[in-house]
């Protein structure tokens, strides 16, 4: 046998590998020669003793199962109330996110232009408009809670609906209401509410 | 705690206390420092009681062991920056250890042993660690068993010849042949 043969065959059986016939086929060669004992013996001291060199006792042991002891360590805490907290956490930043920004959000507005000629419009609130021609007129699309706004610019003549708030305000003198047929000459920003 | 639960704590403490030492001599061998290896070597055994309590008392569970403490010491040896291969170079590249000079023979085979090519050193550590088989070591190591088998032979020849080289293997044998 080869010498990579045989080393390869100790190898095998050092490590609990061989099968039968290996096994037997390594009988036949150690009883072949007693200089092949001398060899396998050698050989398994090295294995033996690079077994035990290598892995030599020091680490404590006690000290390290105290650590890890499961029965000493805390229980890690169940997962589940984290997740809902930051659940809980992440709707109410949804929620104020969509509060402020419906609190922000303007209703589209309409613009209007009586370019050619006079022209008369109604408001989403009822109100009637009649822009003089040259006047431009921008108003919420839909009618608002409270104050009505409009952005006029040229000369119109309102008659405002007074149901179910007829007072109107325009900022140019706050405090000033009229309660219809106004007029604003110029241009002007009215609030109407 | 339940009887089950009691029954796996014991067998929990049962491979704690069969394979401890053993896994951090290993993680030591990548390592080279023995404080790293066990804080590896104990959240390894934290894991597998905390996530993988079902492989606790069976045959896998040495295999789980070896592979997960190797493959966290060289997530270690990443993040520092250090390379395994660079690692086992180095050591390889050591100056003379204060051992050469030892007479001693188990410190010549530690010699010998430490100064195996890199991937022969492993195999070779690992298959000694663990007493692994060979199906279990190549799994272990991404590599075919014949690789095992190959490496393994290489390791004992070149621990051998390192032997003869420093005219221990003879006189050992002269001196047991005669026992």
């Amino acid at each position: 046998m080869e010498d990579y043969e045989y080393i390869r065959l100790i190898t095998r059986h050092l490590s609990n590998e061989t099968s039968p016939d290996e096994e037997t086929l390594l009988r036949l060669w150690l009883d072949a020669n007693p200089a092949h004992l001398l060899e396998f013996e050698a050989l398994k001291h090295i294995w033996q003793t690079g077994t035990t060199v290598i892995d030599e006792p020091g680490f404590e042991e006690q000290a390290a199962w105290e650590k890890i002891d499961p029965l000493r360590r805390p229980r890690p805490l169940p997962l589940w109330p984290k997740i809902l907290a930051a659940a809980c956490g992440i709707l109410v930043l949804c929620l104020a996110g969509w509060w402020y920004y419906g609190s922000q959000r303007q209703a589209p507005l309409q613009h209007v232009l009586a370019s050619e000629d006079n022209r008369q419009l109604s408001l989403p609130d009822g109100s009637q408009v009649w822009l003089r021609k040259g006047a431009a007129l921008s108003y919420p699309d839909q009618p608002g809670q409270g104050l009505r706004q409009v952005d006029l610019h040229g000369e119109a003549f309102f008659s405002t609906r007074l149901q179910p708030v007829p007072a109107f305000q325009y900022p140019d003198s706050p405090g000033h209401h009229r309660r219809h047929r106004h007029q604003f000459p110029g241009q002007r920003r009215g609030k109407h509410g | 705690m339940s009887a089950n639960k009691e029954q796996l704590y014991h067998s929990f403490q049962q491979v704690f206390n069969t394979w401890y030492n053993s896994l951090c001599n290993y993680a030591c061998s990548f390592l080279k420092d023995r404080d790293t290896s066990e804080d590896i070597v104990q959240e390894v055994f934290v894991r597998i009681w905390e996530d993988r309590p079902q492989i606790i008392g069976t045959e896998g569970v040495r295999y789980y062991l070896f592979t997960a403490v190797r493959n966290n010491c060289i997530s270690r040896l990443r993040k520092e920056k250090r390379q395994i291969i660079l690692t086992l170079d180095e050591r390889m590249a050591e100056p003379v250890p204060e051992r050469r000079e030892d007479p001693d023979y188990r410190a010549l085979v530690r010699i010998a042993i430490d100064e195996l090519p890199p991937r022969c050193r492993e195999v070779f550590l690992l298959s000694r660690f663990s007493k692994m088989t060979y199906k279990d070591i190549a799994r272990s190591l991404d590599i075919s068993e014949k690789t095992v088998e190959n490496q393994l032979g290489k390791a004992l020849k070149l621990i051998r010849a390192f032997l003869k080289g420093k005219g221990v293997y003879i006189a050992w044998a002269l001196v047991n042949i005669f026992i």
